[in-house]
């Protein structure tokens, strides 16, 4: 399935562009207000419903250096179908510094998703994309 | 003129009639997302049978041929007239007919097909078992299915040469059940045990569960003539495909991948996402309206048959799914998504059997009723009488022949 990448802004959190994962490029990009970035990568890739998977997250600061020890919250779902993820995912790890292993993804529908990132209790930045 | 006016209403009465009743004409081409759509659902695109790191014998023949013999057997239940086959028949696609299953009594749970079960994370309309395997475990000993026990059906093991040679094939020598079977009642028999000998039970039941496993993974669907259709479309493009798929059912495919939703949570070339959904089905008649999914991972994750559990051959980090599983008040009323594969061979449907026909079935989801309990996902589509029918004629093109040999579907010769 094609993935259609969309990315807005939620709480005047500015937002980089992302493109479908070449090798070894991140499939989700985001940037925080306070210039921190994510680089997003799926062990499924191209993305595809119906399997359950892991991503991993680089956490870089403003300053370029990589952010250990940072707590990583992950919620979402389709907002035109009322529901949310189907599983609960969770970070089960850092492991390297500033890269966190995100477990139990899931997709379950075609269609838009969003997803909620918190760092550290902040206000999340939204992921938004077509599967 | 004057005398022309009278008409317009019976015009406009005919023009109704005929909007609920008249097809709109198919496009000379799907567009490229429809196609894409069209494709995800064909057979071609069904990936291999996933793993079952929790049942080391899942893909073995020697597995399969005893679960085979297991699964036709009635000897596996009190009365000896239940075996697994009683419910889940062959000729009904794995179904019985039935809105409600019976066994040694009526149950409370239609039975759901095996089509192609076995590329499910979850067992059950609630999913309370996170294996086929531990799945098939729950039956034999349920008072008003099988209504056996682990001691009696490992005396069978032992006592019918025929299954003690496909157990040691497959697993290795049987607990030595003199041992373990002291005289007395159940009750005492239980009492004087030690851990180590009801270990040794247990895992003999959970082994016959992996056979059972074994054998229900050769059960895969065949291609049916949507398959054949859905690959000539990703071939071209075209919504003709010479005579594979009439005009309605090919215009009931439209509407399934586009305004009737169906997709949503029928998707993939086994037409559903085995997932939980709350529909606003009714609940069973003399029942309150059931939990679901709420509860069901709740007594998935206490289950000692489970992927984390002591008779499991997974590692920890195998049971993603149980692990991640959301079990929050989403949940309440939601019930797993069923296959679509020989559809029309499974009635009644849902799961208790609530709805009688395909045609009750649709226009269930045309009006969306409101929810019993929680939330109805579905919202109302607002399909046209003709829709419907289409939409109907296109679920008869997902019927097909299994793909499994057919030793697979008849029972084994027990006199031999």
């Amino acid at each position: 399935m094609y993935l259609n990448v969309l990315l807005s802004a939620l709480f005047c959190l500015s937002l980089n562009s992302a493109a479908v994962a070449a090798a070894g490029a991140p499939q989700f990009e985001l940037t925080g207000s306070d210039g921190m970035r994510l680089s997003i990568y799926s062990e499924l890739d191209p993305l595809q419903i119906n399997r359950i998977h892991s991503w991993h997250i680089d956490l870089v600061s403003a300053q370029g250096a990589a952010m250990s020890g940072a707590q990583i919250e992950v919620s979402g779902g389709m907002p035109d179908h009322d529901h949310g993820l189907p599983t609960f995912p969770r970070v089960t790890g850092e492991t390297a510094p500033g890269r966190y292993r995100l477990e139990g993804m899931r997709f379950h529908m075609p269609g838009r998703w969003q997803l909620y990132i918190s760092i550290d209790g902040a206000e999340p930045l939204l992921l938004e994309f077509e599967l | 003129m004057k005398r022309a006016l009278w008409l317009l209403p019976l015009l406009a009465l005919a023009a109704g009639v005929a909007w609920q009743q008249v097809s709109a004409p198919l496009p000379e081409y799907w567009s490229d997302s429809e196609v894409a759509l069209i494709g995800s659902l064909s057979l071609t695109a069904l990936p291999p049978l996933p793993a079952d790191p929790s049942n080391a014998v899942a893909d073995s023949e020697e597995a399969a041929r005893l679960g085979r013999w297991l699964y036709f057997d009635p000897r596996l239940s009190a009365n000896g007239r239940v075996a697994c086959a009683s419910c889940h028949q062959p000729a009904l696609a794995f179904t019985d007919g039935l809105a409600l299953a019976v066994g040694i009594d009526v149950g409370t749970r239609h039975t759901p097909s095996l089509i192609g079960l076995s590329y499910s994370p979850w067992y059950y309309w609630d999913g309370r078992k996170d294996s086929q395997w531990a799945q098939a475990l729950a039956p034999l000993e349920a008072p008003i299915e099988h209504g056996s026990d682990r001691l009696s059906l490992l005396r069978l093991l032992v006592d019918d040469s025929h299954y003690s040679r496909l157990y040691r094939a497959t697993f290795g020598d049987l607990p030595p059940l003199a041992d373990i079977a002291s005289e007395g009642t159940a009750a005492v028999r239980e009492r004087g045990r030690t851990a180590a000998q009801q270990h040794q039970i247990d895992a003999a039941f959970a082994n016959m569960g992996k056979a059972l496993a074994a054998y229900q993974r050769k059960l895969q669907p065949g291609r049916s003539r949507f398959d054949d259709y859905a690959d000539g479309v990703a071939r071209d493009g075209r919504t003709g495909q010479g005579e594979l798929l009439s005009s309605d059912e090919i215009a009931g495919l439209g509407l399934f991948i586009g305004k009737a939703q169906c997709i949503n949570c029928h998707n993939g070339p086994l037409f559903t996402n085995f997932d939980f959904h709350n529909t606003g089905v009714l609940a069973v008649s003399g029942q309150l309206p059931a939990i679901g999914r709420y509860d069901g991972i709740r007594l998935a994750r206490e289950d000692p048959f489970n992927c984390l559990g002591p008779f499991s051959d997974a590692r920890e980090s195998d049971c993603v799914e149980l692990r991640f599983a959301r079990d929050d008040n989403q949940l309440v009323g939601a019930h797993k998504t069923p296959t679509l594969r020989n559809i029309t061979e499974t009635a009644p449907y849902m799961h208790g059997g609530q709805i009688a026909t395909l045609t009750e079935v649709v226009r269930h989801y045309n009006e969306a009723p409101v929810s019993m309990l929680s939330h109805n996902e579905a919202k109302p589509l607002n399909l046209r009488p003709v829709e419907r029918r289409q939409l109907e004629a296109f679920l008869a093109t997902l019927s097909a022949p299994l793909a499994a040999e057919s030793e697979w579907l008849e029972a084994p010769n027990y006199a031999e």
